[in-house]
């Protein structure tokens, strides 16, 4: 496969290509016997370019979480490989590690967890500066203010600690230290759905102003289809560890192709109206990732089931420009 | 008219703490009739939780009473009866499912042991006998061989198969009053649906009324028949659901329905509510969304608005509404 780019394409800023994780499910500590693999991410490729939103979908179990922890180069790809602005990131170690981290940060859907309460959050937001030697400590001191006033906080509360802020200002807090180092890529776990409605869409809002401003990329983890309707451009659905659908955000929303989008979306809860027309209901639970359907990893929920359905496993084809759907119905 | 099964009249439950009363529930007044599902939707620390524990009798430890008010289940003022009379009220004529189904399941007994708990407590009665009634308690919330289910812990089973079975418990006792508080919000979205369409079915099996709490308003058109929505400790709206989303009156209520994101529709800036709630040791004489309204004048200020009765079973608590 050749690393250069496409002729008249732009390089997109995160590449990700035919990623697979397998977790080994072990019993033993001293004689350890290996009885299975979890297949969390199955051969998953997707670009993000700069700036713009890349939605992941999925429910619990899909591997959205395990894509975006391999993302931020927490776990090692058992297979594949990711790369940003064409850069290899397996085996970043020392200054190249620090640095990819400097460019690529996360925001976590509980702003408790990701914040330290005995830490001033002033502090926090600088931690990563500081990390980096980005500047002596009057610099450091302005940035932070900046950052603050950014994300729509006033200067003085970096003085505070994090049990002096609602959820949604933690939240805010949160945003501005993974800003702190201009990153290209903000990984967002479910960033609002801790938060209240109102609080979601004033976050919602900031999280668009600020990639207005500094042009940086996310990856929006997310279930609610609402939101990533209203962030991403273009979304990623994922059942059991392999992508189903993807399509740029106004063509998957103008027509789903995929029976388990559709399901997704016959889920939503509309406010007010009644429900969305041609509903599909799904019975029963996602099943074990340790022992996956063959086939088709949907075809024991799937309504539209056929014979081959549980043999022949779908690839993903384009059913229009940038509109790829893994199903036997669309071939 | 139906018949009503519970009615709450100008609730008052307050935190005493050493710095203060905070006045989380302050004259919340509502009633459910038989076979009915009321939403009671708002923000964290609205008080609709508290609102439902103050019904159940089961207030947390730490200061919190219920000072002011009454509940009427079936007729009955349940706030004076003694605790050992309550405990024979709630799981027969009121019970109450929570929003993590881990913390109503204890962990080091089984499922069947957990039912049989429940089912022994109502009527004494053989083990073989209570053991059957438990598979079909199960088979009723459409739990797949209830025969194998039943000796396994919780575990063993999935978030959206154990608020099954906590749902399960709780009408085992046929009650005519299920409080259901946030039932759907730890799970997935698809879990989600098949659990509202089965307390759907149940509630039509059975007659009984649910007071449903919850943030989300498309939950609240998928469940719903009519809506209250709760703002600092009080109930500001509160109609049939579908005039809630076509019309509504309250300057709170239309924000925040404004604020949700759509699935269809342009998309642009989303509407956002500006501020915060007031703190509730500290509660403003007049309206208590007035800091926040984009209507706000000196009466708002001056004192709290009456409830007006702006059409057909619905009121809201705003001097700028005029009634219909």
């Amino acid at each position: 496969m050749s690393s250069q780019p496409p002729a008249g394409r732009a390089q997109p800023l995160l590449k990700v290509e035919h990623v697979r994780k397998h977790f080994a499910l072990t019993r033993g500590i001293l004689f350890t016997r290996v009885l299975g693999h979890i297949k969390a991410v199955d051969d998953v490729s997707f670009e993000i370019p700069a700036g713009r939103t890349l939605g992941l979908v999925g429910e619990s179990g899909c591997g959205k979480t395990t894509t975006s922890r391999m993302i931020l180069n927490l776990e090692t790809p058992t297979e594949g490989r990711i790369l940003l602005e064409g850069q290899p990131i397996e085996g970043l170690q020392g200054d190249a590690l620090r640095a990819y981290r400097a460019k690529v940060q996360a925001v976590f859907q509980d702003p408790w967890s990701s914040l330290n309460p005995r830490m001033k959050v002033g502090r926090t937001i600088a931690e990563s500066l500081i990390v980096n030697a980005w500047g002596g400590k009057a610099q450091i001191a302005e940035r932070v203010r900046e950052l603050l006033l950014q994300v729509g906080l006033r200067a003085e509360q970096a003085e505070q600690y994090p049990h002096e802020f609602s959820g949604g200002q933690r939240q805010r807090v949160a945003l501005a230290a993974a800003l702190a180092s201009r990153p290209q890529l903000i990984v967002l776990d479910e960033p609002v759905s801790a938060l209240d409605v109102s609080i979601r869409a004033q976050m919602m809002n900031l999280l668009k102003d600020i990639q207005a401003q500094d042009n940086v990329a996310y990856l929006l983890v997310a279930h609610d289809l609402a939101t990533v309707r209203h962030m991403a451009d273009h979304v990623v659905v994922m059942y059991l560890g392999k992508i189903v659908e993807q399509a740029p955000t106004a063509s998957l929303f103008e027509e789903v192709r995929h029976p388990y989008t559709k399901a997704l979306f016959s889920a939503v809860l509309v406010a007010g109206a009644g429900q969305m027309a041609g509903e599909v209901e799904l019975s029963g639970e996602v099943p074990s990732p340790l022992d996956p359907p063959s086939g088709c990893r949907f075809h024991t929920r799937c309504p539209y089931v056929m014979p081959h359905c549980a043999q022949v496993e779908p690839a993903l084809r384009e059913v229009l420009p940038g509109h790829a759907v893994a199903c036997h119905l669309f071939e | 008219m139906t018949e009503t099964v519970l009615e709450v009249r100008d609730l008052h439950t307050h935190f005493f703490l050493r710095r203060g009363v905070i006045k989380a529930v302050d004259g919340v007044s509502f009633s459910l009739r038989r076979g009915e599902v009321l939403g009671l939707v708002g923000e964290s620390g609205c008080g609709k939780s508290l609102t439902a524990l103050s019904v159940m009798r089961l207030l947390p430890k730490g200061g919190a009473q219920t000072v002011k008010g009454e509940v009427l289940l079936e007729g009955e003022n349940i706030l004076d009866r003694s605790p050992a009379e309550m405990r024979g009220i709630r799981g027969r004529k009121i019970s109450m499912v929570l929003q993590d189904p881990q913390t109503s399941l204890n962990p080091v007994f089984t499922v069947g042991d957990q039912l049989r708990e429940a089912i022994v407590r109502r009527h004494k009665a053989p083990r073989a006998e209570v053991m059957q009634e438990a598979v079909t308690a199960l088979r009723r919330v459409e739990i797949a061989a209830p025969e194998q289910r039943i000796a396994q812990y919780p575990h063993q089973m999935s978030g959206g198969m154990k608020q099954r079975v906590v749902g399960a418990i709780a009408i085992s006792g046929q009650p005519a009053v299920l409080i259901a508080d946030e039932p759907t919000t730890a799970l997935d979205v698809t879990i989600q649906l098949q659990y509202l369409k089965l307390l759907k079915r149940l509630q039509a099996e059975t007659g009984m009324a649910i007071l449903f709490i919850t943030h989300d308003f498309g939950v609240v058109g998928r469940m719903c028949d009519r809506v209250a929505v709760m703002y600092a400790g009080r109930i500001v709206e509160c109609g049939p659901v579908r005039q809630i989303f076509e019309a509504p009156a309250h300057p709170y209520t239309r924000a925040l329905i404004a604020s949700v994101p759509r699935m269809t529709g342009p998309i642009g800036r989303l509407t956002t509510i500006e501020g915060q709630p007031p703190s509730l040791m500290n509660l403003p004489v007049g309206c208590r969304f007035a800091s926040r309204c984009p209507q706000v004048e000196q009466r708002c200020l001056d004192a709290y608005p009456a409830s007006v009765q702006v059409g057909d079973a619905h009121t809201a608590d705003c001097w700028k509404v005029t009634p219909g």
